[in-house]
């Protein structure tokens, strides 16, 4: 464990941009856990009065149309967005993960069946299937979750599957086998653990990818509703804004939208550096 | 398309002389100092054969006489003439008209060195056209010519062939056909069999030959195997660790090994007459060049002839008749 | 042997064509619900609703509706859109032009930009070049193409004044051109109509731009990664060490070998395009199928969507089928092994 965190560590030294961008991922993620405490106003309070001003002392990030503050409704979104990134890309994982390994593995029909179902997910443009997928179950925070993962598990999957039929015969898992051990035993507790570190650089990357998808979705209107605060929608309002001058609404959210986004890849970058070097790009 | 003059002289004597070549490379895990002082010298029609373990250097020596060594490698030290051409003071345009025409290279895995997507009729028509004296028509037919020069049956239909169709042997023979479509004064065969089977290993050292018999052309083979340089080749250079520690003819070579080394290599050859048995090995394995206190001679810790006089600087040079020397405090 | 080759790729992609009319016949019924009062309408009576879920076949077991179904796909016919009470299969038809037109100018230019930016940067290790197409394609990826479509409309139409405002194919003194294929630049220029080109063009320059940045990242990054493999190969080295100029070496050694993993790349960039084409549309009030699918959302009409989803799924999958059967043709060793 040690060796793994001396390695780490050599690498961070050597990587400003990779530090910086986990020391930006912590900092979301405290904006997430505290956002509300901190944000300077309630974010859903409107004050018609204060309505369209640009960023001032009093609104670091100005007002919308309703006069809440901007700045406020960003922090207070950052959970909601990393929420819904963070299970969506669990689900995405868990599922994907574990359906992958089993069919690579077990291989027959569990893989036949396993890939048929991958193969149909990927033969949709993959936002539009999450469309659908909003539209036909409802527009519910919890089925943008659902599509998001339905549509981020293939990679997982392949992934998975690739692994589990390489270590098919692979040494110790034989080994395993011979002690004993039943077939789902073996899959979580050797299988699972070698292909961890490839996962974990994908979990990163995908990360991004929810987030972006669960902003685009809420930009054309499904899934959040308003008053809620979310990047996305938060966007959508300040679209109509932007014509008319009004830049400060959908600037600062898609900023920072960008920034999250940004900071998963090269997290996921960083980590893929450190787990094999040879795919650096 | 007219033909540039060449920069090369052919009637050099010696077509390639290598004066003291140092080269190192520069890496992430330090510098490499693969090549010191490094001499050799090749008249035309001479076949030599650079000899050592893996890693003693002998394909940088060869790539560093054709100027494709990777980036990452400097000279610091030396000189290369080929035909009276300084190679490492040469414009890269000037490189550029040499390579192929005068000084050709065939590598091992002759498959991955070939382009995967064009037809070989086609590859050699690119050099045809680069370096020969053929107009646009004429290069597929000389292609073909090429092609039944190195004995591939069928060579109008192989022409329009690509890589994956051939088998080894005949994606060597290709290789070969590359090599020789402008009549190079030099060819540099690196480790042109390994990887390839007995049978097919000899025809091909076969065709060299005969192909260089035929155009007076130089050789300098790059082997590990000893036993297939003493077949092949007139003259024998030992490398060791990126020096060269023992240059003769082959004859003289294997009947009175001057180097210590060199009586190990011979040792450790299987021949028809040496038993399993009777095989020796070379104790030690080869230094590590990236360290700053390597002795002058690099075989020192592989050596029981060693003293305090191996680590001095220079190693001295035995030198005899017609260019054979050794590079040895205590040559046997 | 070609006609083998697309024939077998063919029968390759109709398991595809299977998976997607089964999920989308699945998202039919999945809504929220009763899907006959959805289908309906909200201002529809009890009466209304009961004959719709007739009409619809909604009273029928799950097997029978989907053979209906599949029937009424065959002949076309996707339903009625709610708000318009059109049929859904006309109006994606009249739109589709739009939205084809949109896509492939942005995959255009993109690959425009994106194939020689990675050339260059795997020729050109270490220089600006090579670290500005690093920056662009880490930073690309993480673009929201929504965020940036506005970005570009409040720099260079509000800002600037240099692009027209986003108000559709064409600004409001221009007609269309004569329908020859529905793409307006393409129709334009076949009469000789250099007006409306400039016209067009000037409305689509921003929109297509907006989705050429977005897929240009993973194209660059593709071309710039398989560049560098192909130019460390071994048979560049043969070519360089037999002396051939360094443009052949370049171009015809390295490049061809190199655009292979580029096409297969295309397919995922595709699947990016089609989904950046819904959120462009919006931005720009493009009048195209994406547009479309959103204004049905927002009035809760269901049967555009489907048909929207299906839509765009076939175009997906048979985009796919072209892009396996190009590089089908292209490589040798799976056109003369196939």
């Amino acid at each position: 464990m040690t060796e793994a965190l001396r390695h780490a560590r050599y690498v961070l030294s050597e990587n400003p941009v990779t530090t910086f961008a986990f020391g930006l991922f912590t900092f979301l993620v405290l904006c997430a856990i505290f956002g509300p405490s901190i944000a300077p106003y309630d974010p859903l309070a409107s004050d018609t009065a204060q309505a369209l001003h640009p960023p001032s002392l009093a609104h670091l990030f100005g007002t919308d149309q309703l006069g809440r503050d901007i700045l406020s409704r960003v922090i207070v979104a950052t959970r909601l967005d990393l929420g819904i990134a963070v299970t969506s890309v669990v689900l995405a994982f868990g599922f994907g993960t574990l359906a992958g390994l089993a069919a690579g593995y077990f291989g027959g029909w569990t893989d036949r069946i396993i890939g048929r179902v991958v193969d149909t997910i990927m033969a949709f443009p993959l936002f539009v299937l999450a469309m659908g997928i909003v539209a036909a179950l409802g527009n519910t925070v919890a089925n943008i979750v659902y599509a998001t993962a339905i549509i981020n598990l293939p990679i997982y999957a392949r992934l998975a599957r690739t692994e589990g039929n390489v270590r098919r015969e692979a040494g110790f898992v034989e080994a395993a086998r011979l002690s004993g051990n039943s077939e789902t035993r073996i899959l979580l507790t050797q299988l699972l653990p070698n292909i961890m570190p490839l996962m974990m650089v994908q979990v990163s990357l995908t990360l991004g990818y929810a987030i972006l998808n669960a902003a685009g979705l809420s930009f054309i209107g499904l899934g959040v509703r308003p008053p809620t605060a979310e990047w996305g929608i938060m966007v959508a309002d300040g679209a109509s804004n932007i014509v008319s001058g009004e830049w400060w609404i959908a600037l600062f959210p898609g900023l920072v939208l960008m920034a999250a986004v940004f900071c998963f890849n090269l997290m996921g970058d960083g980590l893929r550096d450190m787990v094999d070097p040879r795919q650096r790009t | 398309m007219s033909v540039v003059p060449s920069k090369v002289d052919r009637g050099a004597v010696p077509l390639l002389r290598v004066e003291d070549l140092s080269i190192e490379f520069r890496t992430r895990n330090g510098t490499v100092r693969a090549l010191d002082r490094l001499s050799l010298t090749l008249r035309r029609g001479e076949t030599m054969a650079l000899v050592g373990e893996s890693g003693s250097g002998k394909s940088v020596t060869a790539y560093a006489v054709m100027g494709i060594n990777d980036p990452a490698a400097r000279v610091t030290g030396g000189s290369i003439v080929f035909g009276g051409l300084d190679v490492l003071a040469a414009e890269p345009k000037v490189l550029d008209e040499v390579r192929g025409r005068e000084v050709a290279i065939i590598f091992q895995n002759p498959r991955a060195a070939l382009n995967p997507i064009r037809p070989v009729g086609r590859q050699i028509a690119d050099i045809l056209l680069r370096h020969g004296n053929v107009t646009a028509a004429q290069a597929p037919e000389r292609a073909v010519e090429m092609l039944a020069t190195v004995r591939i049956p069928d060579p109008k239909r192989r022409a329009a062939s690509y890589p994956f169709e051939l088998s080894g042997g005949m994606c060597q023979r290709v290789m070969i056909a590359l090599a020789l479509a402008c009549e190079p004064a030099l060819l540099i065969a690196d480790e042109p069999t390994t990887g390839l089977d007995i049978t097919t290993q000899a025809v091909i050292m076969d065709l060299i030959a005969e192909l260089a018999a035929a155009h007076h052309m130089a050789t300098l083979l790059i082997t590990h195997d000893l036993g297939l340089a003493s077949e092949y080749c007139d003259t024998i250079a030992v490398m060791h660790a990126g020096q060269v520690v023992e240059i003769a003819p082959t004859a003289r070579l294997f009947g009175e090994p001057r180097h210590p080394y060199t009586a190990k290599l011979i040792a450790a050859t299987p021949g028809s007459r040496t038993r399993l048995e009777t095989l020796a090995s070379v104790p030690g394995s080869l230094p590590d060049l990236r360290r700053d206190d390597l002795p002058a001679c690099r075989y020192s810790a592989r050596c029981e002839r060693y003293d305090d006089r191996c680590a001095a600087t220079p190693v001295p040079h035995h030198v005899f008749g017609d260019g054979a020397f050794v590079a040895c405090a205590h040559p046997l | 042997m070609p006609a083998l080759i697309v024939l077998r790729r063919l029968a390759s992609a109709l398991p595809s064509i299977a998976g997607v009319i089964v999920v989308t016949f699945l998202l039919t019924r999945a809504l929220p619900g009763d899907p006959a009062v959805y289908f309906a309408g909200p201002a529809a009576s009890q009466e209304a609703i009961e004959q719709i879920r007739h009409k619809l076949g909604l009273d029928r077991s799950l097997p029978v509706q989907f053979v209906d179904y599949v029937r009424s796909l065959a002949h076309g016919d996707l339903g009625n859109s709610l708000s318009t009470g059109q049929p859904v299969s006309q109006e994606l038809l009249t739109r589709l032009p739009a939205s084809a037109e949109l896509t492939f100018l942005a995959l255009i230019l993109s690959v425009g930009i994106a194939v020689p930016l990675g050339i260059a940067a795997a020729t050109r290790p270490g220089s600006w070049v090579d670290h500005a197409c690093r920056i662009i394609t880490t930073a690309g990826v993480s673009l929201p193409v929504f965020f940036t479509g506005l970005l570009l409309v409040y720099v260079l139409y509000y800002l600037l004044g240099w692009a027209p405002a986003p108000l559709g194919r064409l600004d409001t003194f221009s007609s269309p051109p004569n329908f020859h294929t529905g793409l307006f630049l393409l129709d334009s220029l076949i009469d000789g109509d250099f007006a409306t080109f400039r016209a067009a063009l000037a409305q689509i320059a921003l929109p297509a731009f907006t989705m050429a940045v977005f897929s240009l990242a993973p194209l660059a990054r593709v071309t710039r990664a398989s560049m560098l493999a192909a130019l460390g190969s071994d048979f560049v080295r043969t070519a360089k060490a037999n002396g051939l100029a360094r443009r052949r070496v370049v171009y015809v050694y390295a490049f061809r070998n190199a655009v292979l993993p580029v096409i297969t790349t295309l397919g995922m960039v595709f699947s990016f395009l089609l989904g950046a084409n819904v959120l462009v549309e919006k931005v720009f009030a493009w009048p195209g199928i994406g547009s479309y699918a959103i204004e049905a959302l927002i009035a809760s009409d269901y049967a555009p969507v489907q048909g929207f989803v299906l839509t765009m799924a076939m175009l997906y999958v048979m985009l796919n089928l072209a892009i396996d059967l190009i590089y089908g043709l292209v490589d040798p060793r799976v056109r003369i092994t196939a």
